[in-house]
């Protein structure tokens, strides 16, 4: 992993065209400015980990599949109404 | 036998056999994950399995992978006004255009105790039925998360839906000519 060190208000390009931009360092916290093209997706990256999990932990069985599905239908059937 | 019917035998031959038994499927039927899913990125063959057993519930089914079987749901289902607001990456990624036919589904991670069934609202399944490509997209929204409950979701849905038919009742002269496409 490369590693720069960056003062407030010091940036980095990446791939001549997303830039990084250091706003604020405050205690144990950093704010970050993302300049990118729309379809670069940015996310945190404690989200991504978060959904990881889940689809690993969704990972299921038909019967629980049957004993779950009695929790949709009320809905289900309210809103053909 | 006649060619024709020997294709149509060759074609429903395919399955595989995981947690839900033996789930035959159709060459077609299979959704391209360019980078997989989440936990399962070495996978990118999917079929969105529809089992009468289980319906509203159905199933992100690898057919590479047996243990890879995710039970999904419309979000529709739960949470009646949900949106999803899909980036310009992910809507790159999925080759969709105004016309597409999308389906969009989220995954529930169902424990033992089948009520305590959670819902991930913020990282739906969206699949681009015409050109076979398959994402989980990740919305770029604080509204939702990985872990709804879905008997608290459903609550706020009908709360919600018995609100909307109050509205509707008072407000019913004024706007009677709007309201007919709906009955």
């Amino acid at each position: 992993m490369l590693v720069l060190t960056r003062k407030t208000n010091e940036s980095i390009i990446i791939n001549d065209n997303i830039i990084i931009k250091i706003f604020d360092i405050r205690d144990n916290s950093v704010k970050i400015g993302i300049e990118a093209p729309r379809a670069v997706r940015i996310y945190r990256k404690e989200v991504f980990d978060a959904i990881q999990k889940e689809n690993i932990k969704a990972a299921a069985k038909i019967k629980t599949g049957i004993k779950a599905k009695e929790i949709f239908g009320k809905i289900a059937g309210k809103r053909k109404q | 036998m006649n060619p024709t019917e020997n294709s149509n035998v060759k074609a429903k031959e395919r399955f595989i056999e995981n947690k839900l038994g033996k789930v035959y499927y159709d060459e077609n039927d299979v959704m391209i994950f360019p980078r997989g899913i989440p936990g399962f990125e070495i996978l990118h063959r999917f079929i969105v399995y529809k089992s009468k057993e289980t319906e509203p519930i159905k199933w992100l089914v690898s057919v590479e992978d047996k243990n890879c079987v995710l039970p999904l749901i419309e979000p529709f289902l739960v949470r009646i006004d949900y949106k999803a607001d899909i980036s310009e990456g992910d809507i790159l990624d999925l080759n969709l255009t105004r016309k597409s036919n999308v389906e969009i589904y989220c995954v529930l991670v169902i424990p033992e105790e089948a009520e305590r069934t959670t819902i991930n609202l913020v990282a739906p399944i969206v699949v681009n039925l015409d050109e076979k490509i398959g994402k989980q997209v990740i919305l770029t929204t604080d509204e939702y998360g990985v872990k709804h409950m879905v008997s608290d979701e459903i609550k706020r849905s009908e709360e919600l839906i018995a609100k909307r038919a109050k509205q509707r009742s008072e407000g019913e002269p004024k706007s009677a000519g709007f309201d007919q496409k709906n009955k």
